[in-house]
Protein backbone atom coordinates (compact mmCIF):
# COMPACT_ATOMS: atom_id res chain seq x y z
CA UNK A 1 0.00 0.00 0.00
CA UNK A 2 1.43 3.38 -1.00
CA UNK A 3 2.23 5.45 2.02
CA UNK A 4 1.37 9.13 2.07
CA UNK A 5 2.88 10.97 5.07
CA UNK A 6 0.33 13.80 4.82
CA UNK A 7 -2.51 11.37 4.92
CA UNK A 8 -1.00 9.51 7.84
CA UNK A 9 -0.43 12.69 9.86
CA UNK A 10 -3.91 13.96 9.41
CA UNK A 11 -5.40 10.51 10.03
CA UNK A 12 -3.32 10.16 13.17
CA UNK A 13 -4.59 13.51 14.40
CA UNK A 14 -8.13 12.45 13.64
CA UNK A 15 -7.58 9.04 15.21
CA UNK A 16 -6.26 10.64 18.37
CA UNK A 17 -9.16 13.05 18.47
CA UNK A 18 -11.58 10.18 18.03
CA UNK A 19 -9.85 8.15 20.70
CA UNK A 20 -9.88 11.17 22.97
CA UNK A 21 -13.58 11.60 22.44
CA UNK A 22 -14.16 7.92 23.06
CA UNK A 23 -12.17 7.96 26.27
CA UNK A 24 -13.93 11.14 27.37
CA UNK A 25 -17.27 9.39 26.88
CA UNK A 26 -15.97 6.40 28.79
CA UNK A 27 -14.89 8.62 31.68
CA UNK A 28 -18.29 10.26 31.83
CA UNK A 29 -19.96 6.85 31.87
CA UNK A 30 -17.61 5.60 34.56
CA UNK A 31 -18.12 8.77 36.57
CA UNK A 32 -21.85 8.27 36.35
CA UNK A 33 -21.43 4.73 37.60
CA UNK A 34 -19.18 5.85 40.41
CA UNK A 35 -21.57 8.58 41.44
CA UNK A 36 -24.52 6.25 41.36
CA UNK A 37 -22.60 3.90 43.60
CA UNK A 38 -22.25 6.72 46.06
CA UNK A 39 -18.50 7.07 45.66
CA UNK A 40 -16.73 10.41 45.81
CA UNK A 41 -13.89 10.12 43.38
CA UNK A 42 -12.34 13.15 41.72
CA UNK A 43 -12.71 13.68 37.97
CA UNK A 44 -10.06 11.84 35.98
CA UNK A 45 -9.25 9.44 38.81
CA UNK A 46 -11.76 6.82 37.73
CA UNK A 47 -10.08 3.68 36.45
CA UNK A 48 -11.42 0.63 34.63
CA UNK A 49 -9.46 -1.84 36.77
CA UNK A 50 -10.57 -2.60 40.34
CA UNK A 51 -8.62 -0.62 42.90
CA UNK A 52 -6.59 -2.25 45.70
CA UNK A 53 -9.12 -0.89 48.20
CA UNK A 54 -12.04 -2.47 46.32
CA UNK A 55 -10.29 -5.85 46.09
CA UNK A 56 -9.30 -5.70 49.75
CA UNK A 57 -12.84 -4.79 50.82
CA UNK A 58 -14.24 -7.63 48.69
CA UNK A 59 -11.85 -10.14 50.32
CA UNK A 60 -12.52 -8.60 53.71
CA UNK A 61 -16.28 -9.10 53.23
CA UNK A 62 -15.75 -12.75 52.26
CA UNK A 63 -13.46 -13.38 55.21
CA UNK A 64 -15.95 -11.68 57.49
CA UNK A 65 -18.77 -13.94 56.28
CA UNK A 66 -16.57 -17.02 56.76
CA UNK A 67 -15.59 -15.98 60.29
CA UNK A 68 -19.27 -15.32 61.09
CA UNK A 69 -20.31 -18.87 60.14
CA UNK A 70 -17.33 -20.41 61.92
CA UNK A 71 -18.37 -18.56 65.07
CA UNK A 72 -21.98 -19.79 64.62
CA UNK A 73 -20.66 -23.35 64.18
CA UNK A 74 -18.43 -23.07 67.26
CA UNK A 75 -21.30 -21.69 69.39
CA UNK A 76 -23.63 -24.47 68.17
CA UNK A 77 -20.99 -27.11 69.02
CA UNK A 78 -20.49 -25.63 72.51
CA UNK A 79 -24.27 -25.49 73.11
CA UNK A 80 -24.88 -29.07 71.90
CA UNK A 81 -21.72 -30.25 73.65
CA UNK A 82 -21.69 -33.70 72.01
CA UNK A 83 -18.84 -34.41 69.59
CA UNK A 84 -20.70 -37.31 68.05
CA UNK A 85 -23.52 -34.96 66.95
CA UNK A 86 -21.60 -31.83 66.03
CA UNK A 87 -17.84 -31.45 66.10
CA UNK A 88 -16.49 -27.95 66.67
CA UNK A 89 -14.42 -26.23 63.95
CA UNK A 90 -11.37 -26.27 66.22
CA UNK A 91 -11.63 -30.03 66.74
CA UNK A 92 -12.19 -30.54 63.00
CA UNK A 93 -8.95 -28.72 62.25
CA UNK A 94 -7.11 -30.69 64.94
CA UNK A 95 -8.37 -33.97 63.46
CA UNK A 96 -7.37 -32.81 60.00
CA UNK A 97 -3.82 -32.08 61.18
CA UNK A 98 -3.49 -35.48 62.80
CA UNK A 99 -4.83 -37.18 59.65
CA UNK A 100 -2.39 -35.20 57.53
CA UNK A 101 0.50 -36.92 59.36
CA UNK A 102 -0.49 -40.22 57.73
CA UNK A 103 0.75 -41.28 54.32
CA UNK A 104 -2.63 -42.91 53.63
CA UNK A 105 -4.33 -39.51 53.91
CA UNK A 106 -2.35 -38.07 50.98
CA UNK A 107 -2.53 -41.24 48.89
CA UNK A 108 -6.31 -41.34 49.32
CA UNK A 109 -6.67 -37.70 48.29
CA UNK A 110 -4.39 -38.22 45.30
CA UNK A 111 -6.18 -41.30 44.04
CA UNK A 112 -9.66 -39.79 44.51
CA UNK A 113 -8.53 -36.67 42.68
CA UNK A 114 -7.10 -38.75 39.86
CA UNK A 115 -10.25 -40.83 39.42
CA UNK A 116 -12.63 -37.90 39.55
CA UNK A 117 -10.52 -35.76 37.22
CA UNK A 118 -10.18 -38.68 34.80
CA UNK A 119 -13.98 -39.01 34.70
CA UNK A 120 -14.38 -35.25 34.21
CA UNK A 121 -11.73 -35.08 31.47
CA UNK A 122 -13.32 -38.03 29.68
CA UNK A 123 -16.75 -36.37 29.88
CA UNK A 124 -15.28 -33.14 28.54
CA UNK A 125 -13.68 -34.90 25.56
CA UNK A 126 -16.54 -37.26 24.71
CA UNK A 127 -19.25 -34.65 25.40
CA UNK A 128 -17.57 -32.03 23.18
CA UNK A 129 -16.93 -34.51 20.36
CA UNK A 130 -20.48 -35.85 20.49
CA UNK A 131 -21.87 -32.32 20.49
CA UNK A 132 -19.78 -31.39 17.43
CA UNK A 133 -20.94 -34.53 15.63
CA UNK A 134 -24.57 -33.86 16.63
CA UNK A 135 -24.23 -30.32 15.33
CA UNK A 136 -22.83 -31.54 12.03
CA UNK A 137 -25.01 -34.61 11.50
CA UNK A 138 -28.67 -34.45 12.43
CA UNK A 139 -28.89 -38.24 12.60
CA UNK A 140 -26.35 -38.35 15.43
CA UNK A 141 -28.25 -35.62 17.28
CA UNK A 142 -31.52 -37.56 16.95
CA UNK A 143 -29.76 -40.75 18.05
CA UNK A 144 -28.07 -39.32 21.13
CA UNK A 145 -30.74 -36.91 22.36
CA UNK A 146 -32.82 -39.54 24.22
CA UNK A 147 -29.68 -41.13 25.67
CA UNK A 148 -28.39 -37.82 27.04
CA UNK A 149 -31.84 -36.95 28.44
CA UNK A 150 -32.02 -40.34 30.14
CA UNK A 151 -28.53 -40.00 31.67
CA UNK A 152 -29.48 -36.52 32.86
CA UNK A 153 -32.60 -37.68 34.68
CA UNK A 154 -31.33 -40.93 36.26
CA UNK A 155 -30.40 -40.46 39.96
CA UNK A 156 -26.74 -40.93 40.92
CA UNK A 157 -27.65 -43.75 43.35
CA UNK A 158 -29.28 -45.80 40.56
CA UNK A 159 -26.19 -45.43 38.40
CA UNK A 160 -23.86 -46.35 41.27
CA UNK A 161 -25.76 -49.55 42.07
CA UNK A 162 -25.98 -50.49 38.42
CA UNK A 163 -22.32 -49.77 37.74
CA UNK A 164 -21.25 -51.75 40.82
CA UNK A 165 -22.39 -54.80 38.85
CA UNK A 166 -20.77 -53.74 35.59
CA UNK A 167 -17.38 -52.25 36.57
CA UNK A 168 -14.68 -52.90 39.16
CA UNK A 169 -14.80 -50.60 42.19
CA UNK A 170 -11.66 -48.56 41.34
CA UNK A 171 -13.37 -47.53 38.09
CA UNK A 172 -16.72 -46.74 39.72
CA UNK A 173 -16.02 -43.09 40.56
CA UNK A 174 -14.47 -42.53 37.11
CA UNK A 175 -17.61 -43.89 35.44
CA UNK A 176 -19.98 -41.95 37.70
CA UNK A 177 -18.11 -38.65 37.29
CA UNK A 178 -18.11 -39.23 33.55
CA UNK A 179 -21.84 -39.95 33.39
CA UNK A 180 -22.80 -36.98 35.57
CA UNK A 181 -20.64 -34.47 33.67
CA UNK A 182 -21.34 -35.79 30.16
CA UNK A 183 -24.86 -34.30 29.68
CA UNK A 184 -23.75 -30.92 31.06
CA UNK A 185 -20.85 -30.64 28.63
CA UNK A 186 -22.79 -32.10 25.69
CA UNK A 187 -25.77 -29.75 26.12
CA UNK A 188 -23.60 -26.65 26.69
CA UNK A 189 -21.42 -27.31 23.64
CA UNK A 190 -24.36 -28.20 21.39
CA UNK A 191 -26.43 -25.18 22.51
CA UNK A 192 -23.39 -22.96 22.01
CA UNK A 193 -22.82 -24.31 18.51
CA UNK A 194 -26.48 -23.99 17.56
CA UNK A 195 -26.61 -20.41 18.76
CA UNK A 196 -23.51 -19.33 16.82
CA UNK A 197 -24.15 -15.99 15.17
CA UNK A 198 -25.44 -16.69 11.63
CA UNK A 199 -23.95 -13.44 10.40
CA UNK A 200 -20.50 -14.73 11.37
CA UNK A 201 -21.18 -18.00 9.56
CA UNK A 202 -22.05 -16.03 6.42
CA UNK A 203 -18.88 -13.97 6.85
CA UNK A 204 -16.85 -17.18 7.14
CA UNK A 205 -18.51 -18.51 3.96
CA UNK A 206 -17.73 -15.35 2.00
CA UNK A 207 -14.13 -15.12 3.22
CA UNK A 208 -13.61 -18.85 2.67
CA UNK A 209 -12.68 -19.56 6.28
CA UNK A 210 -12.90 -23.33 6.42
CA UNK A 211 -11.73 -26.34 8.40
CA UNK A 212 -9.79 -25.88 11.62
CA UNK A 213 -9.58 -22.10 11.16
CA UNK A 214 -13.37 -21.92 11.07
CA UNK A 215 -13.76 -24.15 14.15
CA UNK A 216 -11.19 -22.11 16.07
CA UNK A 217 -12.20 -18.60 15.09
CA UNK A 218 -15.95 -18.89 14.72
CA UNK A 219 -17.22 -21.81 16.78
CA UNK A 220 -14.77 -22.23 19.64
CA UNK A 221 -14.41 -18.53 20.30
CA UNK A 222 -18.22 -18.17 20.38
CA UNK A 223 -18.50 -21.27 22.53
CA UNK A 224 -15.98 -20.34 25.21
CA UNK A 225 -18.26 -18.42 27.63
CA UNK A 226 -20.87 -21.20 27.84
CA UNK A 227 -18.14 -23.85 27.94
CA UNK A 228 -16.50 -22.15 30.93
CA UNK A 229 -19.81 -22.08 32.84
CA UNK A 230 -20.55 -25.70 31.94
CA UNK A 231 -17.05 -26.84 32.96
CA UNK A 232 -17.40 -25.17 36.35
CA UNK A 233 -20.82 -26.78 36.85
CA UNK A 234 -19.62 -30.19 35.62
CA UNK A 235 -16.62 -30.12 37.98
CA UNK A 236 -18.95 -29.62 40.95
CA UNK A 237 -21.10 -32.55 39.82
CA UNK A 238 -18.02 -34.74 39.28
CA UNK A 239 -16.89 -34.17 42.85
CA UNK A 240 -20.25 -34.75 44.48
CA UNK A 241 -21.12 -37.83 42.44
CA UNK A 242 -17.56 -39.22 42.45
CA UNK A 243 -17.29 -39.09 46.24
CA UNK A 244 -20.82 -40.55 46.60
CA UNK A 245 -19.76 -43.42 44.32
CA UNK A 246 -16.66 -44.03 46.44
CA UNK A 247 -18.76 -44.14 49.61
CA UNK A 248 -20.90 -46.87 48.05
CA UNK A 249 -18.22 -48.73 46.07
CA UNK A 250 -15.46 -48.38 48.71
CA UNK A 251 -12.39 -48.54 46.50
CA UNK A 252 -9.16 -48.88 48.53
CA UNK A 253 -7.38 -45.60 49.29
CA UNK A 254 -10.19 -43.18 48.56
CA UNK A 255 -11.84 -40.24 50.31
CA UNK A 256 -15.15 -42.11 50.08
CA UNK A 257 -13.73 -45.09 51.96
CA UNK A 258 -12.61 -42.82 54.81
CA UNK A 259 -16.01 -41.09 54.93
CA UNK A 260 -17.67 -44.51 55.14
CA UNK A 261 -15.36 -45.66 57.94
CA UNK A 262 -16.04 -42.45 59.84
CA UNK A 263 -19.75 -43.20 59.57
CA UNK A 264 -19.35 -46.85 60.68
CA UNK A 265 -17.18 -45.97 63.71
CA UNK A 266 -19.27 -42.88 64.54
CA UNK A 267 -16.07 -40.84 64.20
CA UNK A 268 -17.76 -37.48 63.58
CA UNK A 269 -14.55 -35.39 63.82
CA UNK A 270 -13.01 -37.54 61.05
CA UNK A 271 -16.22 -37.22 59.03
CA UNK A 272 -16.02 -33.41 59.32
CA UNK A 273 -12.28 -33.40 58.54
CA UNK A 274 -12.74 -35.49 55.38
CA UNK A 275 -15.70 -33.36 54.33
CA UNK A 276 -13.49 -30.30 54.70
CA UNK A 277 -10.93 -32.03 52.47
CA UNK A 278 -13.63 -32.59 49.83
CA UNK A 279 -14.68 -28.92 49.95
CA UNK A 280 -11.10 -27.65 49.65
CA UNK A 281 -10.21 -30.12 46.88
CA UNK A 282 -13.39 -29.28 44.97
CA UNK A 283 -12.68 -25.52 45.12
CA UNK A 284 -9.01 -26.01 44.21
CA UNK A 285 -9.83 -28.45 41.42
CA UNK A 286 -12.35 -26.07 39.93
CA UNK A 287 -9.86 -23.20 40.05
CA UNK A 288 -7.21 -25.30 38.30
CA UNK A 289 -9.60 -26.52 35.59
CA UNK A 290 -10.97 -23.02 34.98
CA UNK A 291 -7.41 -21.70 34.68
CA UNK A 292 -6.69 -24.44 32.15
CA UNK A 293 -9.79 -23.57 30.12
CA UNK A 294 -8.92 -19.86 30.19
CA UNK A 295 -5.34 -20.65 29.17
CA UNK A 296 -6.61 -22.80 26.28
CA UNK A 297 -8.99 -20.01 25.21
CA UNK A 298 -6.15 -17.47 25.24
CA UNK A 299 -3.90 -19.80 23.21
CA UNK A 300 -6.71 -20.32 20.75
CA UNK A 301 -7.25 -16.60 20.27
CA UNK A 302 -3.53 -16.03 19.87
CA UNK A 303 -3.22 -18.76 17.26
CA UNK A 304 -5.77 -17.00 15.04
CA UNK A 305 -3.42 -14.08 14.31
CA UNK B 1 -22.48 -21.80 0.56
CA UNK B 2 -25.42 -22.32 -1.78
CA UNK B 3 -25.33 -20.76 -5.20
CA UNK B 4 -27.29 -22.48 -7.88
CA UNK B 5 -26.75 -19.89 -10.56
CA UNK B 6 -23.01 -19.44 -10.68
CA UNK B 7 -21.39 -20.75 -13.78
CA UNK B 8 -17.64 -21.00 -13.78
CA UNK B 9 -17.15 -21.67 -17.50
CA UNK B 10 -16.66 -18.11 -18.57
CA UNK B 11 -14.28 -16.00 -20.62
CA UNK B 12 -11.15 -15.12 -18.67
CA UNK B 13 -11.13 -11.36 -19.43
CA UNK B 14 -14.75 -10.97 -18.44
CA UNK B 15 -14.89 -11.70 -14.72
CA UNK B 16 -18.56 -11.26 -14.01
CA UNK B 17 -21.87 -11.12 -15.79
CA UNK B 18 -25.41 -11.37 -14.50
CA UNK B 19 -28.16 -12.43 -16.85
CA UNK B 20 -31.85 -11.83 -16.24
CA UNK B 21 -31.76 -12.36 -12.51
CA UNK B 22 -34.98 -12.14 -10.56
CA UNK B 23 -35.37 -12.34 -6.81
CA UNK B 24 -38.50 -12.04 -4.67
CA UNK B 25 -39.11 -12.23 -0.94
CA UNK B 26 -42.71 -13.34 -0.53
CA UNK B 27 -44.80 -11.13 -2.80
CA UNK B 28 -42.16 -8.42 -3.00
CA UNK B 29 -40.06 -8.49 -6.15
CA UNK B 30 -36.67 -7.09 -5.20
CA UNK B 31 -34.77 -7.71 -8.43
CA UNK B 32 -36.67 -7.97 -11.67
CA UNK B 33 -34.90 -9.35 -14.72
CA UNK B 34 -31.61 -7.56 -14.00
CA UNK B 35 -28.74 -8.05 -16.42
CA UNK B 36 -25.27 -6.52 -16.53
CA UNK B 37 -21.79 -7.21 -17.86
CA UNK B 38 -19.19 -6.09 -15.37
CA UNK B 39 -15.70 -5.12 -16.46
CA UNK B 40 -12.86 -4.14 -14.20
CA UNK B 41 -13.68 -0.84 -12.51
CA UNK B 42 -15.83 0.78 -9.87
CA UNK B 43 -19.62 0.53 -9.95
CA UNK B 44 -21.76 2.58 -7.63
CA UNK B 45 -25.22 1.67 -6.43
CA UNK B 46 -26.94 4.53 -4.64
CA UNK B 47 -30.61 3.79 -5.12
CA UNK B 48 -33.13 4.24 -2.30
CA UNK B 49 -33.57 1.67 0.47
CA UNK B 50 -35.44 -1.46 -0.57
CA UNK B 51 -34.29 -1.23 -4.21
CA UNK B 52 -32.39 -4.52 -3.93
CA UNK B 53 -28.82 -3.28 -3.57
CA UNK B 54 -27.87 -5.57 -0.70
CA UNK B 55 -29.76 -8.47 -2.28
CA UNK B 56 -27.72 -8.08 -5.47
CA UNK B 57 -24.47 -8.12 -3.50
CA UNK B 58 -25.59 -11.18 -1.55
CA UNK B 59 -26.44 -12.96 -4.80
CA UNK B 60 -23.07 -12.06 -6.29
CA UNK B 61 -21.15 -13.51 -3.36
CA UNK B 62 -23.31 -16.62 -3.21
CA UNK B 63 -25.25 -15.96 -0.02
CA UNK B 64 -28.59 -15.69 -1.78
CA UNK B 65 -30.10 -17.89 -4.47
CA UNK B 66 -31.92 -16.24 -7.37
CA UNK B 67 -35.45 -17.23 -8.41
CA UNK B 68 -34.32 -17.19 -12.05
CA UNK B 69 -31.40 -16.00 -14.15
CA UNK B 70 -27.70 -16.72 -13.98
CA UNK B 71 -24.55 -15.27 -12.48
CA UNK B 72 -21.51 -16.02 -14.60
CA UNK B 73 -18.02 -15.81 -13.16
CA UNK B 74 -14.61 -16.60 -14.64
CA UNK B 75 -12.96 -19.70 -13.15
CA UNK B 76 -11.16 -19.20 -9.80
CA UNK B 77 -12.69 -15.78 -9.31
CA UNK B 78 -12.74 -14.82 -5.66
CA UNK B 79 -15.56 -12.59 -4.45
CA UNK B 80 -15.68 -11.00 -1.00
CA UNK B 81 -18.19 -8.67 0.57
CA UNK B 82 -17.98 -6.03 3.24
CA UNK B 83 -21.32 -6.27 4.98
CA UNK B 84 -23.46 -3.46 6.33
CA UNK B 85 -22.68 -4.87 9.77
CA UNK B 86 -19.02 -5.20 10.79
CA UNK B 87 -19.27 -8.97 11.41
CA UNK B 88 -15.98 -9.06 13.27
CA UNK B 89 -14.98 -11.58 15.89
CA UNK B 90 -15.17 -9.37 18.95
CA UNK B 91 -12.91 -11.42 21.22
CA UNK B 92 -10.14 -11.70 18.65
CA UNK B 93 -7.54 -9.03 17.99
CA UNK B 94 -7.65 -6.61 15.07
CA UNK B 95 -4.74 -8.49 13.47
CA UNK B 96 -6.44 -11.89 13.90
CA UNK B 97 -9.65 -10.61 12.30
CA UNK B 98 -7.82 -9.39 9.21
CA UNK B 99 -5.47 -12.39 9.01
CA UNK B 100 -8.45 -14.75 8.96
CA UNK B 101 -9.42 -13.45 5.53
CA UNK B 102 -6.00 -14.21 4.09
CA UNK B 103 -5.12 -17.71 2.98
CA UNK B 104 -1.44 -18.06 3.80
CA UNK B 105 0.63 -21.10 4.61
CA UNK B 106 4.28 -20.28 5.14
CA UNK B 107 5.59 -18.40 8.17
CA UNK B 108 7.33 -15.87 5.91
CA UNK B 109 4.11 -15.09 4.05
CA UNK B 110 2.29 -14.62 7.33
CA UNK B 111 4.99 -12.35 8.72
CA UNK B 112 4.97 -10.25 5.56
CA UNK B 113 1.16 -10.00 5.69
CA UNK B 114 1.33 -8.86 9.31
CA UNK B 115 3.76 -6.10 8.35
CA UNK B 116 1.52 -4.94 5.50
CA UNK B 117 -1.52 -4.97 7.79
CA UNK B 118 0.31 -2.88 10.39
CA UNK B 119 1.18 -0.36 7.69
CA UNK B 120 -2.41 -0.29 6.42
CA UNK B 121 -3.73 0.16 9.96
CA UNK B 122 -1.53 3.23 10.31
CA UNK B 123 -2.85 4.63 7.06
CA UNK B 124 -6.47 4.41 8.20
CA UNK B 125 -5.72 5.92 11.60
CA UNK B 126 -5.61 2.69 13.59
CA UNK B 127 -1.93 2.59 14.46
CA UNK B 128 -1.10 0.53 17.54
CA UNK B 129 -4.43 -1.29 17.59
CA UNK B 130 -3.26 -4.55 15.97
CA UNK B 131 -3.18 -6.51 19.21
CA UNK B 132 -6.31 -4.99 20.73
CA UNK B 133 -9.44 -7.12 20.91
CA UNK B 134 -12.07 -5.75 18.53
CA UNK B 135 -14.49 -5.41 21.45
CA UNK B 136 -12.35 -2.53 22.74
CA UNK B 137 -12.68 -0.47 19.55
CA UNK B 138 -15.19 2.28 18.78
CA UNK B 139 -17.82 1.84 16.04
CA UNK B 140 -15.80 3.84 13.51
CA UNK B 141 -12.63 1.89 14.27
CA UNK B 142 -14.44 -1.44 13.83
CA UNK B 143 -15.75 -0.26 10.46
CA UNK B 144 -12.22 0.42 9.29
CA UNK B 145 -11.05 -3.01 10.49
CA UNK B 146 -13.89 -4.63 8.52
CA UNK B 147 -12.85 -2.60 5.47
CA UNK B 148 -9.22 -3.70 5.74
CA UNK B 149 -10.32 -7.34 6.10
CA UNK B 150 -12.13 -7.03 2.77
CA UNK B 151 -9.19 -5.35 1.07
CA UNK B 152 -6.64 -7.87 2.36
CA UNK B 153 -8.74 -10.85 1.24
CA UNK B 154 -7.11 -10.45 -2.17
CA UNK B 155 -10.30 -11.01 -4.16
CA UNK B 156 -11.05 -10.21 -7.77
CA UNK B 157 -14.53 -8.91 -7.03
CA UNK B 158 -15.00 -6.61 -4.05
CA UNK B 159 -18.52 -5.84 -2.85
CA UNK B 160 -18.94 -2.98 -0.38
CA UNK B 161 -22.28 -2.45 1.34
CA UNK B 162 -22.20 1.03 2.83
CA UNK B 163 -18.54 0.63 3.80
CA UNK B 164 -18.04 4.09 5.29
CA UNK B 165 -21.22 4.16 7.33
CA UNK B 166 -20.60 5.94 10.62
CA UNK B 167 -17.40 7.71 9.58
CA UNK B 168 -17.25 11.49 9.39
CA UNK B 169 -16.54 13.29 6.12
CA UNK B 170 -12.86 13.97 6.69
CA UNK B 171 -12.18 10.41 7.81
CA UNK B 172 -14.05 9.07 4.78
CA UNK B 173 -11.66 10.97 2.52
CA UNK B 174 -8.62 9.61 4.27
CA UNK B 175 -9.90 6.05 4.20
CA UNK B 176 -10.83 6.20 0.52
CA UNK B 177 -7.37 7.48 -0.30
CA UNK B 178 -5.84 4.43 1.32
CA UNK B 179 -8.35 2.08 -0.34
CA UNK B 180 -7.38 3.14 -3.87
CA UNK B 181 -4.24 1.00 -4.34
CA UNK B 182 -6.15 -2.12 -3.32
CA UNK B 183 -8.93 -1.83 -5.89
CA UNK B 184 -6.93 -1.26 -9.04
CA UNK B 185 -7.84 -3.68 -11.83
CA UNK B 186 -10.64 -5.25 -9.83
CA UNK B 187 -14.40 -5.22 -10.05
CA UNK B 188 -15.70 -3.06 -7.22
CA UNK B 189 -19.38 -2.62 -6.46
CA UNK B 190 -19.87 0.12 -3.92
CA UNK B 191 -23.26 0.64 -2.27
CA UNK B 192 -23.73 4.03 -0.69
CA UNK B 193 -26.34 6.66 0.03
CA UNK B 194 -23.74 9.41 -0.38
CA UNK B 195 -22.34 9.06 -3.93
CA UNK B 196 -19.99 12.02 -3.31
CA UNK B 197 -17.76 9.69 -1.33
CA UNK B 198 -17.13 7.55 -4.40
CA UNK B 199 -16.00 10.49 -6.53
CA UNK B 200 -12.86 10.30 -4.45
CA UNK B 201 -12.22 6.81 -5.80
CA UNK B 202 -11.84 8.22 -9.31
CA UNK B 203 -13.94 7.31 -12.32
CA UNK B 204 -16.93 5.06 -11.72
CA UNK B 205 -20.09 3.79 -13.35
CA UNK B 206 -23.46 4.48 -11.73
CA UNK B 207 -25.42 1.26 -11.72
CA UNK B 208 -29.22 1.16 -11.84
CA UNK B 209 -31.32 -1.79 -10.78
Amino acid sequence: MAHNPHIKDSISARGSAEKGAASADFSVEKNDQAQSAGQTQGAGRVQGKPTVRKVASSWGARLGALVFWLVVWQIAAVVINQDIVLTSPIQTIQTLFSLAQLREFWVSIGLSLLRIFAGGALAFTVGSLLAFLSFKYKLIKILFEPLISTIKSIPVASFVILLLIWVRTPYLSISISFLMALPIIYIAVLEGLLSTDQQLIEMADVYQIHGWQRIKAIYLSQLMPSLKTATSLAMGFCWKSGIAAEVIGLPAFSIGEHLYNAKVYLDTPALFAWTLVVIVMSALGEKIVMRLVSWAAARLEKSCS
Amino acid sequence: MSMNTTNCAYATEQLLEVKNITKSFGNTVVLDDFSYKFERGVYVLSEPSGAGKTTLLRILCGLEVTDSGTVLKAPDTKTVMMFQEDRLLENLSVMANIMLAIQLHSKEQKQSARERIKEALCEVGLEGTENKPVSELSGGQKRRVALLRTLFADADILLFDEPLKGLDEALKQQVIASVKPFIESKIVIWVTHTPEEVKLLGSYTALQL
